[in-house]
């Protein structure tokens, strides 16, 4: 406190009385130096004018490199996205070689049927058939237009959904075309959901297909509809549940690179 | 008027020269402005008291310019620059405050 109202008392440089003291008490005259005051006056103008003519300097070079990172970031959603469509045509290429390979062989039908089995309970390839969509949505904001952390739905939203669709009978399961397989994960950064390790985001669409009346009556009456439920009576979280004649699931990707089988004769 | 013209030559070579700041310095150049308008809003102050000398205007100016500054290299090498650059402003800040408060009160007697 004291130093505050130390300075508020002696804001002025106390130089400047110093100097007429002196002044005063030797009775020089009031001569001022004007190249000192050109000086000194030159370099306020120069520190201003620089200051000045780098602020918005500045702002464009922060603005330049978002925007070279939202292009690249696009570019490389679109190096991706064609890599996927690659390896879908690719397994279609596989399963189409297998299949002529096995249509020779004894039992090759039941071979061929059990692989494609096999496939679609991996999340490889895409499926279609009768479900349920579960649709959810972040609270409505209130008055102060900002969501708490229970008004959001969270990974472990997501995830309970999952959880309670396969245990209720589901197939196959995508959540906003993201396909669940045994190697998805389903985690939040941030405020962002990760399915896949791909950012996905509200409305989430959770399509699973299966018997489309037994699963969504099972799925409302098992654990994730009494999770669903909770948040929605804790956060005011929103949900849907409607049945489906036709849904289609995008294809997963559930490559191995390190496990390996053990054969057993 | 010799202030006056200073301050346009100042400008005028700012302009000219277009001096781009190194990055080691950016940091320093808020606190330099702000350490510049202290300076100046004393010397306006000092003109209307009647007690101006362009000697201690100059000297004060460079001298809080540089002074305001190595506080805050100090504060980044010891890892708390943010916290030492808040206390110059609030300091600068509470100074050119009442010295522009009382230019007010010389000018217009309120």
């Amino acid at each position: 406190m004291q130093i505050i109202n130390e300075l508020i008392a002696n804001s002025l440089d106390p130089g400047y009385e110093i100097e007429r003291r002196r002044r005063q008490s030797s009775g020089e005259a009031d001569r001022s130096n004007p190249v000192l005051l050109l000086v000194g006056l030159g370099l306020v103008g120069v520190l201003f004018t620089t200051v000045a003519l780098q602020v918005p300097e500045d702002a464009s070079v922060v603005s330049a490199e978002r925007d070279a990172l939202i292009e690249r970031i696009d570019e490389e959603s679109e190096s991706t996205a064609q890599l996927e469509q690659n390896v879908a045509d690719l397994q279609a290429e596989v399963l189409s070689i297998e299949e002529r390979l096995l249509e020779s062989e004894l039992f090759g039908d039941e071979l061929t049927d059990a692989m494609l089995q096999t496939r679609t309970a991996l999340g490889l390839g895409r499926v279609s058939g009768p479900g349920v969509i579960v649709e959810l949505r972040d609270a409505d904001r209130g008055a102060d237009g900002e969501l708490d952390i229970v008004e959001r739905v969270l990974d472990k939203d997501l995830a309970m959904v999952v959880n309670g669709l396969w245990s209720s009978g589901a197939e196959a399961i995508s959540i906003n075309d993201e396909r669940i397989t045994p190697l998805s994960a389903i985690r939040r950064v941030e405020d962002v959901i990760l399915v896949n390790r791909r950012p996905v985001a509200p409305p989430y669409e959770v399509r699973a297909i299966g018997d489309p009346r037994a699963l969504g009556q099972r799925f409302a009456d098992g654990s994730g509809g009494v999770w669903l439920r909770t948040a929605n009576a804790h956060g005011g979280i929103r949900y849907d549940i409607t049945t489906s004649e036709s849904l289609t699931l995008p294809s997963g990707n559930a490559s191995l690179d390190y496990a390996q089988l053990k054969e057993t004769s | 008027m010799i202030a006056a013209i200073g301050l346009l030559l100042g400008i005028a070579a700012g302009l000219v020269l277009d001096v781009s700041v190194p990055l080691v310095l950016q940091p320093y150049v808020p606190i330099a402005v702000v350490a510049a308008l202290d300076a100046l809003t004393g010397g306006v102050r000092a003109v209307m008291d009647r007690t101006f000398s362009d000697k201690v205007f100059v000297v004060s100016f460079i001298s809080n310019v540089l002074i305001a500054a190595l506080i805050v290299f100090l504060g980044d090498q010891l890892g708390v620059g943010a916290q030492l650059s808040t206390a110059v402003i609030v300091v600068l800040g509470i100074r050119i405050f009442t010295n522009v408060a009382a230019i007010r009160r010389l000018l217009f007697n309120a």
